[in-house]
This record gives C-alpha cells, structure tokens and sequence, in this order.
C-alpha cells in the first residue's frame, strides 16, 4: 500500500518515413486509502530515453526490412543500456504507408516478441490517431483548457486526426495526405517518386486540367504542380476535419473517417511535418528527399490552421511513438480472478453478447467469428448488470459456464464492465473445475477490441492490459 | 427556476431507470428492476447531486457539471443571500437525519436467524450506552457467553461474527449478498467455517472475547461503520489470525467502504474470503503480513 | 512545598480531594470523557465543590502540581520553560478566583492579557477556564488579538478567516480543485487552503501540494496552503523540494500522547526549523497544529488528568513553536468523549478561550459526527457564540458535509454569512484579491459569488 510501481514502457513506431524507439517511465500508485481495496492507476509518465530517427528499413517498396529493422531495435536497445528483459511493456506502432507493405504484420508481430515479453503490436488509423493525439499532448489539452482539440498529426503517409473533447476522445479520421508521398532527389530536387495516394491526387487534378501533371517540363514547373497536389490534399483534410462532404475524386484519400459533427475550436500539429508548421521558413524543402516542408507550408493556409485557435501540445516530433510508449496501457481492477499461469495473453477478441427474449445473453454467435486456429481464445464481456446482487451473479454464472462449455479457448477469459470480477471468477470457478479462468474488471471494451493481457502486478492482484484496434487480417 | 430544474433532473432519472428496467439485460430476469413509482418523482433524497447543479447562469456550465462529478462534495448548490437554498438544506437535514437513524436503529431481531447466526449481545443495556462505554460494548453479557459456548462450533478456520456496530443500515443492505458470496468463496477454497454470530451494540475488539472462547484460526468482524453524509450503508471488515484477548489493533486487518457505491458486497465477500485465504496461509494478520 | 488546600464545605458537607489534579478534573464541566476515564465529579454538587476549592488555589500551586510531573513529561518541561519569571513572580500569589476576576476586569484588554498570558502554564488557563461561565469565555477571549504571519497575517481586528478544507474520498485532483474553486468563490480560503489527504505516502503527498500550489500561484492567491500528512511525511516532501507553506501536525497535552501520534517535541522542532529554513513561505509563523479535547484518554496517554487541562497542555506545546494556526476540531472524537451539544458547545468555547489566553491566533473546527447527539443547527449556534468571541478562523466544507473524514461541520455559505452578521471581513491581503476577482464588495458578496467556474481560464 502507497508504494509505487514503476514499469518500463517502450514504444516503437514505425512509420512510413522513419521509425523510432522511446522508453518511458509509467509510475502506477494504489489511490484508495489503506483501508480500502487498492485502485491502481497510472500517475507519471515519463520519458526516459529518445531514441533516434532512422529511416524506416524497406525491402524495395512493397516489403519491410524486418532484419534491419530488428537491428535498429537492438542498436537503440543497447544505447539505452537495457535488455528486452527490462522491458515491462509497451507497443509497437506500425503506420501510414509501412502499414500496408505486404509482410506489416508478420515483422511487427515478431519484432513485438523480441522487444519485450509484453510489447504488443498494433495497428490501425484510428488508434493511431488516438495514441498521437495523447502522445503530443491535445488530449491534455482539452481537459485542461476545456476545449474541442483536434490533434492533426502529419507524418510522411497520413494525415492522423483526433478529436478531443475535454479530456474524451470523440472520433477519428485518417487521410492520405503526408509528406512523403512525393520523394525527391536532394541533389537535382526533382521528382523521384510518387506514392499511389498521391498519384490519385496527381491524375484527379490532371484530368480536371486536362493534361497529366508529372513528369513536369521544367523544375520550377514540377514544384508548382506538387504545391497544387498538395492544395488540393489539404483541402480534403479540411473538409474531413470541419464534416463537410467529399468529391468523388477526394473519397479515395479517406482511409477512415468517424468524427462526430461539430467542427473543433482549436487544433494542435504535430508529427514530422508539424515542426515546420510551427517553425516555418525551411528555404530548403528537399532537405529529406521529400515534400514534408512544403506540406507544411501549405497546410499553414489551410482552414483548420487560419480559422482554429492553433496551440503546440508538449511535443510535436515524437508525438506518435511517445503515445505508444506511455499512453496504451490500462490498469485492471484489484479484485479480480486470475488463473497465474494463464498469462499474458495476446490478441484476445472482445466477444459483446447478443441479448435473447426473456433477457439473457448468447456469445456463442459473436464467438463464432473469430476461427479457433487464429486466436488462442475469446473474451466475453459482461455488460453492466442492473444490480449486483449475489443471486444475479451466481445466475449470470451459471449461464456464462454453459457457454463457455461451447466456446473453444484456453484459458476462459470473461471481462466484466462493472466490480464483480471477483465474485464471478469465484462463482465460475466452481462449474469450470480445473479449466484456466481470467476474469477481469475495470477495463472498459467497445466492440472490435483486442485486448493483451499482462501477468498481474508485483504485490497486487490488478493486471496491465492494452485494448488496440487491431487491422490485420491473418 | 430551481424547481424546475429539479423536476427536469427527476423525471430525466427516472426515464434513464425505466430505460435500464427495459433494457434489463440479466440472466436472472425473475429479479428485473420495475420503473419506481411515479410517488418517486417527489423524493427529495432521490435526487441524484451529483448531476444537481443549482447555479443560475454558471460562467462555464459543462465545467461545473464535470467539477460536480468529479467529487462528491456538495458544491455548485447557489445561494440565497450568504445561505443555502431551501432544497439543498432540506436535503442535507434529511441525509443527516437517515445518517443518525441508523446509528441509532437497530438491526431487525429476526434478520440472525435468516442466516442461520447465532445471535448475542454486549454488555451494552443500549445504542446510548453503546455510544459511550466502548468497553462495555467489547464484552459479551453472561446470556450471550452462554450461548456461544452452547451453540457454537469450536475451532474452525474462520469464525464469521456480523455485528451491527455504528449502522444497523449497513448490515441491513450489505449481509444478504456479503455472506454467501464469502462462504462461497471460502467453500471453495476449502476452508471451514464456524457457527456464524451476530452480536448486537458491538465494538471490533469483540471478536477477541468470541476468540478467546471459541478457538477458531481466524475470525472476521463484518461490522457497520460510523455513517456520513453520503452513505449510512457502508461496512467495514476486520480480520484477525489467532484471536483473543490483548489483541492490538494493527494485528487486525482491515478492509471498509463495503457498500453499493463503494464496492459492491457481493465482490466484497469473495475478495474477503481471499483475504482470509492469506491470512491462514500467512499465519498472520494486519502489519504482521 | 507548601500545603495545598484540598478541602472546602458546600451545603453543610465536606467536600475533600486528593489532590490538584482531581481536584482540576472534577471542576469540569460534565464531559462524558472524564466519565469514563472514572475522574469526573460524582454528582453536581461535588463538581461545585471542586471549583470552590480550585477557585482558592494559587497560580503557584498549580504551577508546583502539573496534572504530569515534569520528570515524566517533555510537554510539562516544555511549558515550565516557556515561563516568563518576571511576569509569573507578579502573579504568583492570585488565586484562580483573582486570575478570573482580572481577565474579566473592564480594565483589562488586549495589552494586559498578551502580558499575563506569558506568565501561565496551562493548568492556571485550564484552572480559569473551568471556573467561568460561557458568556465569561466568551467575553474573555474576545479581548485578545493574537497576530501571526505566514504568507498573510491572520488574527487582525475585524476579521474573520476561514480554513478551505477541499478534503475528497480519493485524493482526486479534479474533485479537490472542483471544491477549492467552490470555496474561493464564497470568500473562505484566507486563512489557509488545507487538505486532509487520504493517502499518507509520500508521493500522494507531494502531489496535491504541487496541485494545490500551482492552482494558488495560477490565480495569484494570497494565502497559505497546507496538506495535512504526518508531519514527517512533510518534511520529506520538503526534503523532495515540494512547495511547503506550512507544517501541520495533531499534537497532545502529553508526551506519551504526542508518541502516540508518532511526534515528539524535538521533531515538532526540526519542523519548524526546516520550515523556516527552506519553506516557501514568508513567515515567521510556518506551523499549524490541531488539537481535540479526548485525544490523549483515546491513546491512553492522559495520566488520570482531565481532557479540559490535557487541552490546555497543547496549546502551551504549541506556544513553543510560534504557530500560524491552531485549532481544535472539537466535535470530532465521538461521544465517549463529548457526549452531546451542551458538551461540545461548552469544550468548543473552552478550548478557544484557552488558546486565546496562551498566545495563539486559536480558530475552531466546530464539528460534530453522525454518532453524537448533535446537528447542525448546533454547530451554527457555536460558530455564532465563537464569532462574538472573536474567533480566528473555522473551517470552510461544501455544505458543511467533509466527504472523506465523514463528518459535518461550518459550510463554505457560514463564513460570508458569520462575517455578515457580525461586520467582519475576510484577512486584507485576500480581501483585495477576491473585491479584484469580483468576489466579494464592501464586505459583503457579490452577486458572482458561488459560482465557482469564474476560475476558469
């Protein structure tokens, strides 16, 4: 009691240009008083080492270099003086284009295994969006200032959206609109490479001006059709971030669009093309083979920048790869069950119910979805329950337990969304006998989570579990 | 103004109860939760205050409903002149007025026998005496000494004792869903239990006159605590390895906030009876853990 | 030593005791307390009995027959020490009756009072206390402005300050910050921002004094905040560089009560020397104590004295360190200790007249628990009684309704409604800053105060 936790959280992301390695400090306190059952909660967070930006390894353009970038994990590991054994927790981010090379998956799921033991690997716009949101500081923004924050990271694929009100985020949105989607060559500053998101761009423009935009017959040309790519790219952003409707042309740049309606009153940049929206004047836009400088100028016209009140969150640059370090990671209740050996787990899906006539629940349709040969085991949620009587509880019991007998996995994992974890491991331990039982609480899920579930704390029965979007298909 | 208010935020829960009725989504739907009656929407300590905000024109509104669910304290109430408006007044005398109440009600006679509890009593004539004799409510009287001797079983690894304490409401709201959910859990575990008992106008050090007499490895107090404002329901826990006489407090462990906002009895119960699974194990209690 | 008289006759019947200190304990007004503890007087009569005898006393013989003999007792060294000889040598030879009499006196004020103060232990103040009426305590201290200085001046004609207590379940910032921005916009606060945290630890501690710091400094407060820990969890926070105003610390009237709360007085002493050294305050006065009537029977730390003279005892401890604050939180033990309102309404003006008479810029916690026959319309009643007897400070709670120690006392709505009553004001330097944030106008509040969301930024 009142003693601190501190765990080592690392965050690695790699994004579409570059990728970089962050070790944080989280400080985990028991906040109840002495007498009463622990709460733990996530104080601090600090950050304890800043890796360096590298280069994002590719094999050609569709593959990632998994060895290399092992090598840099390692390399940034030995910088730091830690060992993957030091490692409590953390996350892998793999964003914008790197997502979508051909073996994402399988590198980062084995880059996970070998970062830490419970390094998770996630993926997805929408948690990248939330997790820069937090990592650049919008979200505390919001609650501090009392205001609608969107969080616009840049980077060299996407333009991440996140919106925050007061403290909550309300939605997110993702555009393929980065700084790297054009490539130059510092040295001739001339196109080198077109990205397909921008070569949408490229062909949608070029059809309205009805001639093709690239190759451009002068340098001075060139540039000037980029900067009208680019325009255009921004303006669809505006119009995504302020909920107006799309052209046709514009629709294909949208990889996800949830943003309620209501425009925010402020926003933050952040990311590797932000700094010069903050810093401008960056006279040599080539200087990192890309059109990240020039991005930022034009963003520095678009609507959100003029119309918005624009604050600079505590971090700009490593926004992304801070909020996966530090910001992923939730505290379960203290009174849970938990069968030791059964941990950690990866990638659990959450399975919500189906409600019958009469009033009880089914998992066993929601279950079936997800193929036994891909996923080690389900969770059940539990939705918050009107009372939590004994008699209710020993009933929902008996009912989960009937399921359960149908539902492949091991170990049983049952995630309640109310403080009964307990009392309903306690009451399904005795219909499961022997089987291994997680029984969680405190953890909020949506529909569509994943969730990683650590071994329990030293000294406390609470467990550190990461809830992620997970995109990949397997 | 007020009033109206009021009456909004009343009819606004009771909607969201119904709603929840409707929605019921338990397994146990014998249980399900009926619409309260409309008598409800005059209650004035149905009032939920921390969704009760009574200033006028608040210069930042969406802060002040946020500072109010962030505390249970009784603020954004208003003012008429330097004092409290009728409403808030009333309500504070009447959580006040249920707080004392329960100090000084008692627990109903036939509630023991519902759960198979002997029932004793301290040497306390009454909830006065009660109030001012800590040692006399430490020391059973001579009928219930006899009894606990007669009636029950001696040397168990837990003995149970449930005692009315400062809130005879406590014990009221909490022992039906506490008491199976710990046995249960301790079945479980295979530990034995004892002859459960309940002593009337008793202090926690009782259980050292209960352990000196009846032997057990551990004992439990389930014992109502002091109310406040907010809550008149809430329980507490104390445990002991080894009970007896001379007992010091830091020997006992402690677990309190037992109660529907605090945290809920039934989950209380099994987290008590892996307390208690410690405790045997340890052979210890409270600091000596 | 001389021969102390233990006897007298009331009512054709004579009345003997065994000595000073039963003496002292049975001229107590009835308090359950002493009832159990077995030293309270038998019946009425004996009780008057008692005060005949004690009202014959010399200031001498109580100075020669401390309820704790020295030898046993830091905190009976401690007072003896603190003797002004020249002032006592004068007074000596009064009686209790005298000592009574004088304070009493027309001619007698502030001036004549600061004096005598500095000649008397604490069972001559207890002596007096127990020998005079209510309408006399209250008469008595309010004569006396005791002045102290932290980051502002407390104690000042004309004022009255308030203690925001912003005390929530959890320690949770938000819900602290939520009811010290309550409090603020009804004018309490000048006196100290002070939070009784849940959580001792250390970091729990540093903590909600960073908040409460920052949130002060935010808004440019001219007060003092304090986190009411044990004292040396406070001077390791101070160690940690956390921002310290004031050290708080519950104190008894006895060594072994002081033990019991885990104090003693050399460590009351590093405190304040640490304060003062690397403090964040103005100063000179860096300490804030709390006191209660029973504390010292509860430890079962009291020597068979009564809680009237143990309380005393405090205050004079207190003297030593030359306090901010002190107070008593005098419905807080329970009944065993204060039975009921009569009770806490006649300890209430004893402990505050005794305060007063020791030096110390006393205020008042006028509380009562769920458990004692008391409500709230009782505790207005006393804060009434202590504001007209000049009372320093109470505390500040949403509605009166503390929701982490459980227990009621004066709301944020009492103090601009005590201080409208009696035309008192807030403390200067804070009045200023809440007529700048449109708080409060010509002593009275405005019609923007209580809502506590003008703190927002």
């Amino acid at each position: 009691m009142g003693t601190e936790l501190t765990l080592v959280s690392v965050g690695i992301d790699i994004g579409t240009t570059t990728t970089q390695v962050v070790l944080s400090r989280l400080t985990l306190v028991n906040v109840m008083p002495g007498s009463q059952v622990p709460r733990i909660e996530i104080v601090n967070k600090s950050v304890l080492f800043l890796g360096d930006v590298h280069f994002t390894p590719l094999q050609g353009r569709s593959r990632v270099d998994g060895e290399a970038l092992r090598r840099i994990v390692a390399g940034e590991y030995a910088a730091a003086g830690v060992t993957p054994a030091d490692i409590d927790t953390g996350a892998i981010i793999i964003t914008g284009e790197a997502a979508k090379k051909d073996n994402a998956a399988d590198i980062i799921h084995a880059l996970a295994e070998y970062a830490g033991d419970f390094v998770v690997a996630t993926a997805g716009p929408d948690l990248e969006s939330r997790i820069a949101g937090k990592g650049s500081g919008a979200e505390d923004l919001s609650r501090t200032l009392r205001l609608r924050v969107a969080n616009l990271d840049i980077g060299g694929g996407t333009s991440n959206i996140a919106l925050f009100d007061r403290g909550c985020c309300l939605g997110t949105a993702c555009v393929n609109v980065g700084g790297r989607l054009f490539e130059v060559d510092p040295l001739t500053r001339r196109l080198a490479y077109i990205a397909p998101p921008a070569r949408l761009v490229a062909d949608a423009l070029g059809r309205q001006e009805g001639r093709g935009l690239f190759p451009a017959p002068t340098a001075d040309e060139e540039l000037a059709r980029i900067k009208r790519c680019l325009a255009w790219m921004v303006r669809c952003v505006d119009r995504v971030l302020f909920g107006e409707r799309l052209d046709c042309d514009e629709q294909p740049l949208v990889m996800s669009r949830d943003l309620p309606a209501g425009p925010p009153e402020a926003v933050v940049f952040s990311g590797g093309v932000a700094r010069y929206i903050y810093q401008p004047g960056q006279k040599e836009w080539w200087v990192h083979g890309d059109v990240g400088p020039l991005l930022a100028e034009v963003y520095r016209e678009s609507r959100a920048y003029r119309t918005l009140k624009v604050l600079q969150g505590r971090e700009t640059l490593h926004a992304t790869v801070i909020g996966a370090g530090a910001h992923t990671v939730n505290v379960s209740g203290s009174t849970v069950t938990v069968s030791r050996h059964a941990l950690p787990l990866r990638n659990v899906p959450a399975v919500y119910p189906e409600r019958l006539p009469g009033g009880y629940f089914t998992w066993r349709p929601a279950a079936r979805a997800f193929d036994p040969a891909l996923y080690r085991t389900v969770a059940l949620v539990v939705p918050p329950l009107p009372d939590t009587d004994f008699t209710t509880i020993t009933a929902l019991a008996g009912d989960l337990a009937a399921e359960l007998a149908d539902i492949p996995g091991a170990p049983k994992v049952v995630v309640a969304q109310q403080d009964i974890a307990k009392v309903l491991g306690q009451c399904l331990r005795r219909h499961l006998k022997d089987g291994e039982l997680v029984c969680l609480d405190g953890v909020p899920l949506r529909a569509g989570d994943f969730l990683d579930i650590a071994r329990p704390l030293p000294h406390e029965e609470a467990v550190p579990v990461i809830v992620k979007t997970l995109v990949f298909a397997r | 103004m007020a009033l109206e208010d009021n009456i909004r935020i009343i009819v606004e829960q009771v909607l969201a109860e119904m709603a929840a009725g409707n929605s019921r989504p338990g397994p146990a739907p014998a249980v399900a939760a009926e619409a309260p009656p409309a008598a409800d929407a005059d209650d004035l300590a149905k009032i939920d205050l921390q969704r009760y905000l009574q200033v006028p024109s608040p210069v930042n509104r969406p802060l002040y409903e946020e500072m109010k669910l962030a505390t249970p304290a009784r603020i954004g109430v208003w003012r008429c002149g330097s004092r409290p408006l009728t409403d808030t007044w009333l309500r504070f005398r009447a959580d006040h007025a249920v707080a004392q109440d329960s100090v000084l009600g008692e627990v109903p006679e036939e509630l023991p026998a519902k759960y198979d509890m002997v029932a004793v009593k301290t040497m306390c004539a009454d909830k006065d005496e009660y109030l001012t004799r800590p040692d006399l409510g430490r020391k059973l009287d001579a009928e219930g000494l006899a009894a606990i001797r007669e009636r029950c079983r001696k040397g168990a690894a837990v003995q149970v004792i449930v005692a009315d304490g400062l809130s005879s409401k406590a014990v009221e709201a909490n022992i039906a869903n506490l008491l199976p959910a710990m046995l249960q859990g301790l079945e479980s575990m295979g530990i034995q239990t004892g002859t459960t008992v309940f002593v009337r106008h008793a202090r926690v050090a009782v259980m050292d006159v209960i352990g000196e007499e009846l032997k057990p490895e551990a004992a439990i107090i389930l014992i109502g605590e002091r109310p406040g404002l907010g809550t008149a329901e809430s329980m507490s826990a104390y445990m002991g390895y080894n009970p007896r006489i001379g007992m010091v407090e830091s020997e006992r462990t402690v677990v309190s906030n037992i109660h529907k906002g605090g945290m809920p009895a039934a989950e209380a119960g099994a987290h008590l009876a892996t307390i208690l699974k410690k405790i045997l194990d340890a052979k210890a209690s409270g600091v000596n853990i | 030593m001389k021969r102390v008289n233990l006897k007298t006759r009331l009512f054709g019947t004579t009345f003997t005791f065994k000595d000073v200190k039963e003496i002292l304990a049975k001229a107590n007004e009835i308090k359950s307390g002493d009832v159990l503890a077995g030293i309270a007087a038998a019946n009425a009569a004996e009780r008057i009995a008692a005060k005949r005898v004690l009202s014959q006393l010399t200031l001498e013989d109580l100075r020669n027959n401390p309820v704790v003999p020295p030898e046993e007792d830091e905190v009976t060294r401690i007072i003896d020490g603190d003797v002004n000889e020249a002032i006592y040598r004068a007074v000596k030879n009064w009686s209790v009756a005298e000592l009574r009499e004088y304070i009493l006196a027309t001619t007698t004020g502030n001036d004549e009072l600061q004096r005598l103060s500095r000649g008397l232990t604490a069972e001559m103040i207890a002596a007096a206390a127990k020998l005079m009426s209510n309408l006399d305590l209250v008469l008595g201290a309010s004569k006396i402005k005791n002045i102290a200085h932290c980051n502002t001046a407390i104690g000042l004609p004309g004022r009255l300050a308030a203690r925001l207590q912003p005390n929530h379940p959890s320690d949770g910032v938000d819900g602290i910050l939520a009811s010290t921005r309550e409090g603020l916009s009804y004018g309490v606060g000048d006196a100290v921002i002070g939070l009784n945290p849940v959580d001792d630890t250390l970091p729990a501690v540093i903590r909600s004094l960073e908040n409460l710091c920052g949130f002060v400094e935010e808004w440019q407060i001219p007060t003092q905040v304090c986190v009411l820990a044990h004292i040396t969890t406070q001077l390791k926070a101070l160690q940690k560089g956390a921002p310290i105003h004031l050290f708080f610390q519950s104190i008894a009237g006895t060594e072994a009560g002081n033990k019991a709360f885990g104090i003693s007085a050399s460590i009351l002493g590093e405190a304040n020397d640490a304060a003062l050294k690397e403090g964040r305050a103005t100063g000179p006065n860096v300490m804030y104590f709390e006191t209660g009537q029973g504390s010292e029977l509860s430890a079962e730390a009291h020597h068979g004295a009564d809680q009237v003279t143990l309380e005393a005892r405090c205050y004079g401890l207190a003297r030593h360190y030359r306090p901010f604050l002190v107070n008593t939180v005098v419905g807080f033990i329970g009944p065993e200790y204060l039975y009921d309102t009569r009770q806490v309404t006649r300890a209430g003006l004893e402990d505050h007249f005794m305060g007063k008479l020791t030096g110390l810029p006393m205020g008042v916690d006028a509380c009562y628990t769920n458990h004692m026959k008391a409500d709230q319309n009782d505790i207005e009643n006393l804060a009434t009684l202590l504001t007209a007897a000049g009372c320093t400070y109470f505390m500040g709670i949403p509605m009166g309704d503390d929701v982490m120690l459980n227990y009621q006392c004066t709301s944020f709505h009492d103090i601009p409604t005590l201080r409208e009553i009696f035309g008192l004001r807030p403390l200067p330097a804070f009045e200023a800053w809440l007529e700048k944030m449109g708080i409060y106008e010509n002593g009275r509040l405005t019609a923007r105060a209580g809502d506590a969301t003008i703190f927002t930024r």
